[in-house]
């Protein structure tokens, strides 16, 4: 009694079991096609991170790699960026305060944000901007802490004594030299040369491109605008200015 | 050394691929009002075998699917398309429930629920007891149910069998 009980159940359990997986199955053609060029595209970028990280820290992600692999293979795009920092962390100096830095920076920058990419503009981002950007969200940059006697991550506005956007520029700009030299082809996504005129700098900018909210860009805008109203940036020195 | 593609060299890492925008849209445009079917053919109470099943292609686009069958009379109460941007067989598996509770609501039936999902079941009468659902994921179809529940006063006590072992109470 209790046997057919059991089969009755597991009959009825695999037929709507049955019926579920053929309702899956039978979608638009349309969608379909979609949904294999978007796995087609997550594959592509995940094997492309996996060869990025691989070629450069070869000896240091061998220990690591089949975690890596799991992890890029099975999350979103963004969670990319935390293992690409990950291993930037754990291969660069791990008692300096530089790759903590870089730890908290580059996750920050969750520029394939899945639920934002619809209303995100590409935006050619400037390490000024940035910086100042950061400042104004009170991001933790690595300073001198008096209390401690040792350099720390320490946000801005608990500091009496501001930081100049010349310091702010330097660690941004150190956290992408060290992206930069997992790849060769880095110089054709890094921004050298742009002109940003129109926000009072007038040198050739550094930076790069970044998916952003149009309300993110603004705030970095406005925050360099407001930075070159009184005094243009024209040379290194010009930078040399508090911040906040 | 690594040879980026065109892609990934126009924007830093890889771009936003121009799928997402219609991926997601496709997603949107899933109905989630199913018409039920399966009236009961016998008197008493209804076994309603309900499950959810999503693929899995490791990747963030997955889709997911339910079902409801009902055992007494042999029909397919409903199936559908899980609707929303997030697909995955935990959200069928309690959409299928949501389903059921309307389907038992409008047939004013007494209903007896089967699902292979240990944590669903769980869920499913801890609301029944309780009224509330606690902070658990995939909140917003737990408060469907709870409203479920809630807007059919005369439901009786619809306890909800784990299958997983199978097994008859």
């Amino acid at each position: 009694m209790e046997d057919a009980c059991e089969e009755w159940v597991r009959h009825h359990n695999d037929w709507v079991d049955r019926v579920a997986g053929i309702t899956n199955a039978n979608r638009p053609h349309a969608l379909l096609t979609l949904q294999a060029g978007a796995i087609s595209h997550h594959v592509s970028v995940a094997n492309f991170f996996v060869l990025l990280v691989s070629r450069r820290l070869l000896m240091p992600v061998r220990l690591a790699q089949m975690q890596w692999l799991s992890i890029i293979l099975k999350r979103s795009f963004p969670l990319l960026i935390d293992c690409i920092a990950n291993i930037v962390r754990s291969c660069f100096c791990p008692c300096q305060i530089m790759p903590k830095f870089q730890h908290c920076l580059f996750p920050h920058m969750r520029w394939l944000d899945d639920h934002t990419d619809v209303d995100c503009d590409v935006y050619d981002l400037s390490f000024e901007e940035l910086a100042l950007a950061l400042a104004a969200s009170d991001f933790s940059f690595p300073l001198w802490k008096p209390q401690t006697g040792r350099m720390e991550l320490v946000s801005l506005s608990t500091r009496y004594e501001k930081a100049t956007l010349s310091y702010l520029f330097f660690c941004i700009r150190q956290s992408f030299r060290v992206l930069r030299s997992c790849c060769d082809d880095f110089d054709a996504v890094l921004l050298d040369r742009h002109n940003k005129v129109h926000l009072g700098v007038h040198r050739p900018c550094g930076g790069f491109f970044i998916r952003w909210l149009p309300a993110t860009i603004q705030l970095a805008c406005s925050q360099l605008i407001a930075f070159t109203m009184s005094r243009p940036i024209r040379r290194p020195n010009d930078l040399a200015r508090p911040v906040g | 050394m690594t040879q980026l593609t065109l892609k990934h060299s126009r924007t830093l890492l890889p771009s936003r691929p121009s799928f997402f925008a219609p991926w997601k849209h496709a997603l949107a445009q899933i109905d989630g009002v199913v018409p039920c079917k399966g009236l009961p053919s016998v008197q008493g109470v209804q076994h309603v075998f309900i499950d959810g099943t999503a693929e899995c292609t490791g990747t963030p686009f997955d889709l997911a699917a339910w079902g409801c069958v009902n055992a007494m009379s042999g029909a397919v109460v409903a199936t559908g398309p899980l609707p929303g941007l997030t697909q995955n067989n935990d959200r069928a598996e309690l959409y299928a429930i949501l389903q059921a509770s309307r389907w038992q609501s409008s047939q004013q039936v007494d209903v007896h629920l089967w699902i292979d999902a240990k944590w669903a079941a769980d869920g499913f009468q801890y609301l029944h007891m309780h009224g509330f659902a606690g902070r658990w994921a995939h909140q917003d179809l737990w408060e469907d149910i709870g409203a479920q529940l809630g807007m059919s006063p005369e439901l009786p006590p619809c306890s909800t069998l784990d299958s997983q072992p199978l097994e008859c109470r």
